[in-house]
């Protein structure tokens, strides 16, 4: 179990998080949504490590909280960000490899093939989008964090990444932060965190959700 | 990987030329342009592939050449010594660590000054400095060409293995390498460790060569060489090593009109410095 437990952010005075405690099970889909500014980046970026909070981190019952993002990933954490952040200097092949094997990478999107030479920097919004999923799906992760996974894909690709989701999901836990095809992920995920202005306004089954998440982002 | 092969060529063969001349003078002339090659490759290294600008490879340079020079048992700690250095001023950030370096190596030019040494009763050191034996021109230009090479191909095969990458990737973005498990502060004292390595040897083929060392080498000049030398000739693994060739050579040629001519030669550089960067890099794209 991936647990976050009364996780708080400050910063410059402005409370960022307050209190979050959420958690999923390997094998399960967690969906976090909320309007912009509400804290979903900053809870991915707490349970990887990027961030400095107060509150604990649980891996499968073991306190993850201070350790560095290296050792979270070691134990089987990753996490793929938003804005579209590659080593834009890396050729494609370069930045993937340094996850995993690129063959596997090219089975999962094999539009990556006739990139593999080209800088990250030169391609375009969805082309470097393919590059931070493949990275992170490639690292065989217990747990997956996936930050807005379908920003500058189109439609067939998002198709692509939401079946990749559920299928990956079999053997590994998904947290999901997306605004884009919310209604897909949502039907599919097991738990769903709604945040407004940092603090819970639901978790739990994504059944209970169902009203909320249709009212406020559907 | 290409670009680099040919550079390696054109530095070989730069290195060449002064043996089949077999001119004393221009043997001398083309140690000290190796040396400060080195220690200017040492600089790009950091900049390029780690993304850190220093203007502080002074230091490792002249605390290796001080270290030997007194006592070769210290060189173990002056390297140390520069790493911690360099570690510390970069918790700062990119973008400060410029400055903090820069006034860092200020600061070691100023209190070099004072380093002395009560052998036999007699006071040595501070401004005169320390000797050493001198290996001979001939041979410390063998010696500094063959560490000159030696560096520019171990960069080489650093830039396309798995740490090459994790340099880079971490110079990039740090997040989005953090994020796929790097651990980016250990592949930064890595990248800081590779760059010290190679100015400490540069500072020691200097002590080798001129068989002295005084706090001239802490000096702003010597702390803003790697820089000018780098931002001169390019943006290419051969552009510090063509760079502090033009610098030594433009202050040989001038010495007996006018000994400070480099100086001009950094003021120029450094007043162009953003144009030449948006030039080299306009290049290189």
């Amino acid at each position: 179990m991936l647990r976050a437990d009364r996780v708080k952010v400050e910063l410059n005075g402005r409370k960022i998080l307050r209190d979050i405690t959420c958690y999923l099970e390997r094998g399960e889909i967690m969906l976090v949504a909320g309007p912009n500014g509400s804290g979903k980046s900053s809870l991915l970026k707490c349970i990887m490590g990027l961030m400095e909070f107060k509150g604990r981190v649980f891996l499968d019952d073991v306190e993850i909280t201070n350790l560095k993002p290296s050792e979270r990933f070691k134990m089987g954490i990753t996490l793929a960000p938003e804005r579209l952040r590659v080593a834009k200097n890396l050729t494609v092949e370069e930045n993937v490899s340094i996850s995993g094997d690129f063959q596997e990478a090219l089975e999962i999107f094999p539009e990556l093939r006739p990139l593999a030479k080209k800088k990250a920097g030169k391609l375009s919004g969805g082309e470097r989008q393919m590059v931070v999923l493949a990275r992170a799906f490639i690292s065989k992760p217990k747990y997956l964090l996936l930050d807005e996974p379908f920003q500058g894909l189109h439609k067939d690709l998002r198709v692509r990444v939401i079946n990749l989701i559920y299928s990956l999901s079999k053997k590994c836990g998904v947290v999901v932060v997306t605004h884009d095809e919310l209604d897909e992920i949502f039907l599919m995920s097991d738990k769903t965190c709604i945040l407004v202005g940092g603090e819970v306004l639901y978790f739990g089954d994504s059944e209970g959700a169902e009203q909320l998440i249709r009212e406020m982002f559907i | 990987m290409v670009a680099l092969k040919k550079d390696f060529i054109l530095i070989l063969t730069i290195l060449l030329l002064p043996l089949l001349l077999r001119s004393s003078f221009v043997v001398s002339v083309a140690t000290i342009a190796v040396i400060y090659s080195i220690l200017s490759l040492s600089w790009f290294f950091m900049e390029k592939e780690a993304g850190w600008a220093s203007l502080a490879h002074s230091i490792p340079f002249g605390i290796a050449a001080y270290a030997l020079a007194i006592n070769p048992t210290l060189l173990i700690l002056a390297f140390l010594l520069s790493l911690l250095l360099f570690a510390a001023l970069s918790l700062s950030g990119r973008e400060k660590f410029v400055f903090t370096s820069f006034i860092t190596a200020v600061v070691f030019w100023y209190l070099s000054h004072y380093i002395t040494l009560s052998v036999n009763g007699e006071i040595v050191g501070g401004e005169e400095g320390f000797s050493f034996q001198s290996i001979g021109i001939w041979e410390s230009y063998l010696l500094s060409s063959s560490m000159l090479l030696l560096f520019f191909a171990s960069f080489a095969l650093i830039r396309k293995s798995g740490l090459g990458l994790k340099i880079e990737a971490v110079r990039d973005d740090e997040i989005a390498a953090r994020s796929i498990g790097i651990d980016a502060f250990k592949i930064r004292i890595v990248s800081f460790t590779i760059s010290v390595i190679t100015a400490t040897v540069a500072g020691l083929c200097y002590l080798l060569y001129f068989g002295h060392v005084s706090p001239e080498i802490f000096s702003v000049e010597v702390a803003l060489l790697p820089f000018v030398a780098s931002l001169i000739a390019g943006n290419r693994w051969l552009s510090p090593v063509v760079g502090s060739y033009t610098v030594v050579i433009v202050s040989r040629a001038f010495s007996g009109i006018l000994p400070e001519a480099h100086l001009l030669l950094y003021a120029a550089v450094l007043i162009l410095s953003p144009k030449l960067k948006g030039w080299w890099s306009a290049s290189v794209d």
